[in-house]
């Protein structure tokens, strides 16, 4: 049987609270011995709402590459063009050695296509070999 | 120990955007941020208590503070609950215009959901920016994350249309109504318009055998009527004692919504712990008027799915202690809508391969579960 917490506590205040006034409630105060019998019937009401109470919803472990930039804790405003540690946002080298690692495979890359087109099929003659 | 809380911190009310409906008036919503140290306290309390808590950072809009905010406070977690314990979870709720790559990456890292508020093809009736693009690039790179589209008085008819877009770009969507408190009350929707368009979403979503992402808060409602109730459906699992909210001053409350002043529960400065919260007047106001709600509700037929609903929702519309409202009303016709729908299902036992996976899996879970099989 249920009581109505109104007969249950002779200390806290019954109140009717409405949209207007839901900032203003006028509440005397309880001791811990009321609340606790007030939470017990609480949950007396739905009781199977607190048998089980499991948690839900725990992230997956995931296997995808993370490419997670520990040094970057700037605000950005937009998106960033590269979440790489060694990008800036807007995809440039962050360091003058990025640069220089960059130019320096770019023109290994040219020198081994060139070696093995022959001189890009003869459009570059000045190719010695 | 007690099994499990979802803690809810503000971390600011600040927000670098004015949503029309929030809920937090332009007065609360100033710059200012929870110090650390009070949310190493409630975590720490919180390890000591529960055998599990989620954190749901909130606000105000969280991004506004800087990454390094959220490696302290992943720290702190890592120290108390246990690096890779699977006792705690975090959900980052955002507008989504401070979202970077860079944090994207933060959040695959340490498994973090992030909830981003958008309306799709309705955005811009409650807010100007457009997030589309950093949706993209959540997809893109494998984040976990859903959206929450918010239903106005101008979009309730069109949640459909809500549904179909993001249904289309793979993309979990809740749809959850403005609530009628702070700035948001010019915007809530009529409830009759807004259980028909519900209606016209579920439907949509339930006969599609396509579809890869659960709508919610349907899907909940299909899991609460099949007796599998998830604690994230807050509002119909008596929320009271499970889910605690932290303010940018450290003053606490049972919800995360618009709490008036008579609910606050302390401040985390003045208790030792958490269940010290609970016993406080503040917590002593919402009980006593949630219990007289459902105490008028304990005869109605789907009390037991409902739980008397939000309490804060019940504040805004009839009083504290009155059912009835709004929420009540549109819960009993969109609830009833899908538990008929369900209750058709496992009545006739038609071939479930023409309706969507996840209704799918969910009617056969209850048909080979004995332990779900209540109805």
């Amino acid at each position: 049987m249920r009581v109505r917490p109104a007969l249950l506590l002779n200390n806290g205040n019954f109140y009717a609270k409405t949209s207007a006034n839901a900032d203003k409630v006028n509440l005397m105060s309880y001791d811990a011995e009321s609340i606790a019998k007030l939470t017990a019937m609480y949950e007396s009401q739905s009781p199977n709402a607190f048998i089980a109470f499991s948690m839900e919803g725990l992230p997956q472990d995931n296997d995808h590459a993370e490419r997670f930039d520990k040094g970057a804790d700037e605000e950005h405003s937009e998106l960033s063009g590269c979440d790489y540690p060694c990008c800036t946002d807007r995809g440039f080298c962050t360091t003058w050695k990025g640069h220089l690692c960059v130019i320096g495979t770019v023109v290994v890359l040219c020198a081994c296509c060139c070696y093995a087109t022959d001189g890009f099929f003869g459009n570059w003659p000045f190719w010695p070999f | 120990m007690k099994p499990h809380i979802t803690i809810v911190i503000k971390p600011t009310l600040f927000c670098n955007i004015d949503c029309k409906h929030c809920y937090h008036t332009p007065e609360e919503r100033v710059k200012g941020e929870i110090p650390l140290e009070k949310v190493e306290k409630l975590i720490r309390m919180a390890s000591e208590e529960y055998q599990t808590a989620w954190f749901i950072w909130h606000g105000g809009e969280p991004l506004t503070l800087p990454m390094s905010f959220y490696k302290e406070v992943i720290g702190y977690e890592e120290k108390y609950f246990g690096k890779d314990s699977m006792r705690y979870g975090n959900t980052i709720n955002t507008n989504g215009t401070l979202l970077n790559k860079r944090l994207m990456a933060y959040c695959r890292e340490k498994k973090i959901n992030v909830g981003v508020s958008y309306e799709g093809p309705c955005n811009g009736i409650l807010r100007a920016e457009d997030v589309e693009k950093t949706l993209n690039t959540l997809s893109a790179k494998d984040n976990k994350y859903s959206v929450g589209a918010t239903i106005s008085k101008d979009s309730a008819s069109r949640q459909r249309e809500i549904y179909q877009y993001f249904r289309d770009r793979g993309i979990s969507v809740s749809l959850s109504p403005v609530i009628g408190a702070g700035c948001g009350k010019p915007y809530v929707p009529d409830t009759e318009e807004f259980v028909r368009g519900s209606i016209e979403a579920y439907d949509e979503w339930f006969n599609d055998n396509t579809a890869r992402v659960p709508l919610m808060p349907f899907y909940q409602y299909i899991q609460n009527y099949l007796g599998e109730p998830v604690p994230s459906d807050c509002a119909h699992t008596s929320c009271l004692t499970k889910w605690i909210c932290m303010y940018p001053d450290g003053s606490l409350y049972p919800c995360a919504k618009a709490c008036p002043k008579s609910f606050c529960m302390g401040n985390i400065d003045d208790i030792g712990s958490i269940a010290e919260a609970f016993q406080t007047e503040g917590f002593a106001n919402i009980l006593v008027g949630s219990i007289a709600r459902r105490d008028k509700c304990a005869s109605c037929e789907i009390f037991r799915f409902c739980n008397g609903g939000c309490s804060v929702d019940a504040c805004y519309e009839n009083g504290l202690e009155n059912n009835g409202g709004a929420s009540c009303e549109a819960y009993k016709a969109i609830f009833a809508h899908v538990s008929q729908s369900i209750q058709r299902i496992l009545d006739e036992k038609p071939d479930l391969d023409g309706y969507n996976p996840f209704v799918k899996e969910a009617v056969i879970n209850k048909l080979i579960n004995p332990k779900t099989v209540s109805q």
